[in-house]
């Protein structure tokens, strides 16, 4: 037989309080898991990594100091986009992209995505990323990739914040 | 080596955010709500739209009538004299047209009247529900429905606009909470090619209803900078049902960012 839901949604989020106290009162019992993000600020030129003299260079999120590195076991969710708070520059810097993904499909999250001065602002998600689709994480350890027509070490400024959906799941 | 997490149970979980001790941002999903009654048909944020089709090019004598409601307002008139149904579809668009202009009965109702190939469209301006019908015509050639094109973000005055600057997720859905007439279904998309996220949802019963179509952004989350949701109510021969309510649920959940999005 089926029950129902302990609590009434209301419109407008009238309800929400009363979701929040019968969470934690136990009068849902069923497990919640929120949508959380994954974040990481990389700058350029500023120390956040060693820079190498090539025009590519594929900086894993995970060394980047003072961001918790992506956790796991999640689900990672779709959406991955990014927010280029300043763009890159650089001597001679006509053409830099970033991908997003990890060392098995660098671009698998994020596929080329300008980040010059002009483009400034939030960086839309890749729906047809080839690894888009939510799946279990056990050690996702996430990239990025950077593609430019200078040296990543000629790079004198540039900010750049990434972001990864994913939910936690049920262990225990 | 990834980060642990606490386990979820929902207290240790809940305890875990509440403290800081869980260093993720979190960004619950949540649903925006909006509803759409019969009566909205009729508000400044729809459009009535009239669709006609002509099946063969029969010349004689064709009679338009235009009703609000069971009201007559006028009757568009035409001698067609040509041979094709996309000859006549023409000597259609042009009469409504003709009866758009200045001083003429339709001037302050008409937005614009086309035709394509073998079909003409009619579209009424912004609060304008009215209807069509084929009064006379010399033999069955030509047939009307209505489609109604509701802004979601206009009704009610703009309260309940959808958000900027969030991940719409996937799935949305309707629930039917008093029934259209029978063969309703509703559309919902941003007025462009490819934007539709629910695709001809039946709404002439009471219940909750998602797609029937696998080939729509619905399926999966996207990032919305400034989303303008707009309904189209396929409704037959009348566009101004007497009864009708749903309720529209999208899902979305709020964006991070290092500053504040415009």
């Amino acid at each position: 037989m089926a029950i129902n839901y302990p609590v009434k949604l209301g419109h407008r989020g009238s309800s929400n309080g009363r979701v929040l106290r019968a969470l934690r009162s136990g009068r849902i019992a069923y497990t919640v898991a929120f949508r959380h993000y994954f974040q990481c600020r990389v700058r350029f030129g500023a120390g956040d990594f060693t820079p190498e003299a090539a025009n590519t260079q594929t900086i894993p999120l995970s060394e980047i100091p003072l961001y918790p590195t992506f956790p796991g076991p999640v689900r990672r969710l779709r959406g991955t986009y990014a927010y280029l708070r300043t763009g890159l520059a650089g001597p001679g810097l006509g053409s830099a992209n970033i991908e997003v993904g990890d060392a098995a499909d660098l671009n698998g999250l994020l596929t080329a995505s300008p980040v010059l001065p002009a483009n400034e602002g939030l960086i839309l998600p890749t729906s047809g990323a080839a690894e888009n689709e939510p799946r279990i994480e056990a050690d996702f350890q996430p990239t990025l990739r950077l593609v430019l027509d200078i040296n990543v070490a000629a790079l004198t400024g540039g900010e750049v914040w990434i972001y990864i959906p994913f939910e936690p799941i049920p262990e225990g | 080596m990834p980060s642990r997490l606490p386990l979820i149970t929902r207290r240790a979980y809940l305890d875990a955010l509440d403290t800081g001790r869980y260093p993720w941002t979190m960004a619950p999903r949540t649903s925006w709500r909006q509803r759409l009654r019969a009566v909205d048909l009729a508000s400044a944020a729809a459009t009535t739209i009239v669709l006609g089709s002509c099946s063969a090019g029969n010349a004689g004598d064709y009679d338009l009538g235009v009703y609000r409601g069971t009201t007559l307002i006028t009757t568009v008139s035409l001698t067609f004299g040509g041979a094709t149904a996309p000859d006549l579809a023409t000597a259609i668009a042009d009469a409504f047209t003709a009866a758009g202009g200045a001083g003429q009965p339709l001037e302050q109702l008409l937005d614009s009247a086309t035709q394509n190939t073998s079909t003409f469209t009619i579209t009424w301006r912004a609060g304008e529900n009215l209807r069509v019908a084929v009064d006379a015509q010399p033999s069955s050639a030509v047939s009307v429905e209505h489609v109604v094109e509701v802004d979601l973000n206009a009704l009610l005055s703009g309260n309940n606009a959808f958000p900027v600057n969030v991940m719409r997720e996937a799935d949305p859905y309707i629930r039917v909470i008093t029934a259209f007439p029978a063969g309703t279904v509703v559309t919902v998309d941003e007025g462009l090619a490819d934007s539709d996220v629910l695709v001809d949802v039946p709404c002439s019963a009471v219940g909750t209803f998602q797609t029937a179509s696998s080939s729509t952004l619905g399926e999966g989350d996207e990032l919305e900078t400034a989303w303008e949701p707009l309904a189209a109510l396929e409704l037959g021969s009348d566009p101004s049902p007497s009864s009708g309510e749903l309720e529209l649920v999208v899902p979305f959940s709020p964006l991070l960012a290092p500053e504040a999005l415009p």
